[in-house]
């Protein structure tokens, strides 16, 4: 008897959700995260001077060796809004999980990566470029809004965590900065060049939400231990089709 | 037929040490951004870096000296508004002690030490200048000579004996001022033990004894001071660090060719030591004043070789 029910209250319901306005939007494939394997690396040096950079298909920063590595780094973004209704939604892809973007639908050879959110509000471009002599990479994002609409509190935060090496975090206003203590072997920052209204937070690795934007910081500078540090951009309003373009600059020092 | 009474009036002048231009300070400058992407920078005549300002009213470098007669006493006076480059060779009779040629700067108008032989020393003025975009304007660039060398036997005539070329180039979107330096040996035997050092007192955010600072094999990074590193050593008031997220600005090496060491004072000022290596490693949580440099070993330097070796200052 139960069984019977399932079967005629089934298709009943996929026709009524049919119908739903959100579900005019064809079904988006799961979209699996990529913190590996690399997409495309930068190598250059030896020895003392090596130095290592690789990226995912999805624009994370999967490795940063120089010339050792960093250890474990989920690297990534996340991006936040309200619609003209109130209604709140971030999309974030952190190298290791990632949820609300669909797959890159364009990778050139620069590279630059062009991805949708799954519900089409936003897209997103990044772009990629490194100073071999100063060690520096620098990532270019722009985010449109495709909504159609104006969107509210837009936001978009770049963000990465450490997790092999005890790391001690620090901030500046424009910068995050991580070494490993008490080896000084490697010294690597965060820095925002561009835009105007931004911040910078330091996390526990454990404390770390990957799907929020503007995560309220922890004391700097930090002890010795696995942590992540963000930049949070502040978009705030943004007209329909509009755009807004940051630049991010790791170097390792 | 004019030209013998004019190259005799040009040695005249050269040999009677008229100098070739007066120290300028902010020969070079250049101001780029606002808000927290301000960024402005000044070179010297004589290739030191005078200001290093970022974000707006956020000043590094040109900070007068503490009005402390014990710290005055303790960096003989010199402690603020330093910038410059040390050269050291071990002289002509031979080691372990160095001889010196430096140029740390000094130039805010409360330092009062430009010309004293504190602050500078073993160098001539500059011989020459490249400014190939204009008055003031980066590039630039900026080439001196040591004072004269003799070798064992005195030979004659004697050459100086190193000359100094400085190139300074700004990068305003990533907030960097680059400095390549090239020292060339201008005698005829091999100095040995040579090192180029760049020197810097960095006052992030105006101030020094909040400041804290940490190193790697090719970097020296300062941050203005958090609460941790206050409030407990009888500083003044307005010594004490009011926390947050604070300033920093860092020095790297980024010539790998040749062995570089980051070396870190603590109160005392050593030439000896800029020298003959001493390694400051470690994040400084101490609320000391101090001196930093990065140096480049270059071991001896054969007859008319040279050196070409590359800074970066930058600020967070």
């Amino acid at each position: 008897m139960l069984r019977i029910a399932k079967i005629f209250i089934f298709p009943s319901t996929l026709a009524l959700l049919a119908l739903a306005p959100w579900a005019q939007q064809p079904a988006a494939a799961a979209v699996e995260p990529l913190s590996s394997p690399a997409y495309k690396c930068w190598t250059s040096g030896s020895g003392a001077t090596y130095i290592q950079i690789c990226i995912s298909k999805h624009g994370n920063v999967v490795l940063l060796k120089a010339p050792t590595p960093t250890g474990a780094i989920d690297e990534g973004y996340v991006a936040c809004l309200k619609t003209p209704a109130g209604a709140a939604a971030s999309y974030y892809d952190a190298g290791s999980t990632q949820s609300g973007w669909a797959e890159p639908y364009k990778v050139t050879d620069a590279p630059v990566i062009y991805r949708k959110t799954t519900d089409g509000k936003l897209e997103l471009t990044q772009s990629f470029s490194r100073d071999a002599e100063k060690r520096d990479f620098l990532i270019t994002m722009t985010l449109y809004n495709r909504s159609g609409k104006t969107l509210y509190d837009v936001r978009l935060d770049r963000y990465f965590g450490l997790k092999d090496d005890p790391n001690v975090f620090n901030l500046s206003p424009r910068a995050v900065f991580a070494w490993d203590e008490p080896a000084f072997s490697k010294f690597v920052t965060m820095t925002e060049l561009t835009a105007t209204s931004y911040d910078t937070a330091v996390h526990t690795s454990g404390g770390w939400i990957k799907n929020a934007c503007h995560q309220t910081t922890e004391p700097t500078p930090t002890a010795p231990g696995n942590w992540a540090g963000r930049i949070s951009h502040n978009f705030g309003t943004m007209a329909a089709g509009a755009s807004k373009t940051i630049k991010v600059l790791y170097r390792l020092q | 037929m004019y030209k013998k009474p004019i190259l005799t009036l040009v040695a005249i002048i050269i040999a009677a040490g008229i100098p070739v231009r007066a120290d300028t300070e902010f020969f070079a400058c250049s101001e780029s951004g606002s808000g927290p992407n301000y960024f402005k920078v000044c070179v010297s005549d004589t290739g030191n870096v005078t200001l290093l300002e970022s974000p707006k009213g956020q000043e590094h470098i040109r900070v007068p000296p503490i009005a402390d007669p014990y710290v005055q006493s303790l960096h003989w006076g010199l402690q603020n508004s330093m910038e410059g480059f040390h050269v050291c060779r071990w002289p002509e009779w031979g080691g372990p002690s160095f001889a010196y040629s430096f140029d740390f700067g000094s130039y805010h108008p409360d330092a009062g030490q430009r010309g004293s032989g504190l602050a500078d020393l073993g160098w001539e003025a500059p011989h020459r200048i490249d400014r190939p975009s204009g008055a003031g304007k980066f590039p630039l660039t900026v080439y001196r000579k040591t004072h004269l060398c003799y070798d064992f036997e005195g030979v004659w005539p004697p050459a100086p004996c190193f000359e100094l070329k400085q190139e300074f180039s700004v990068d305003t979107a990533k907030r960097e001022l680059a400095i390549t330096m090239t020292l060339y040996s201008r005698v005829k035997w091999s100095q040995r033990n040579v090192s180029l050092v760049r020197v810097v007192d960095l006052d992030v955010d105006k101030t020094d004894l909040d400041d804290r600072a940490a190193f790697t094999g090719r970097s020296l990074i300062q941050f203005d001071g958090g609460p941790e590193a206050c409030g407990d050593i009888g500083w003044p008031p307005e010594y004490k660090c009011s926390g947050g997220r604070r300033d920093a600005v860092s020095l790297t090496g980024l010539t790998p060719n040749y062995r570089l060491e980051v070396v870190d004072y603590r109160f005392l000022f050593d030439l000896e030591q800029l020298c003959d290596g001493y390694d400051g490693l470690g994040f400084l949580r101490t609320d000391e004043p101090r001196l930093t440099a990065l140096a480049y070993r270059f071991g001896d330097l054969p007859p008319g070789a040279s050196r070409t070796v590359k800074f970066v200052y930058r600020a967070y």
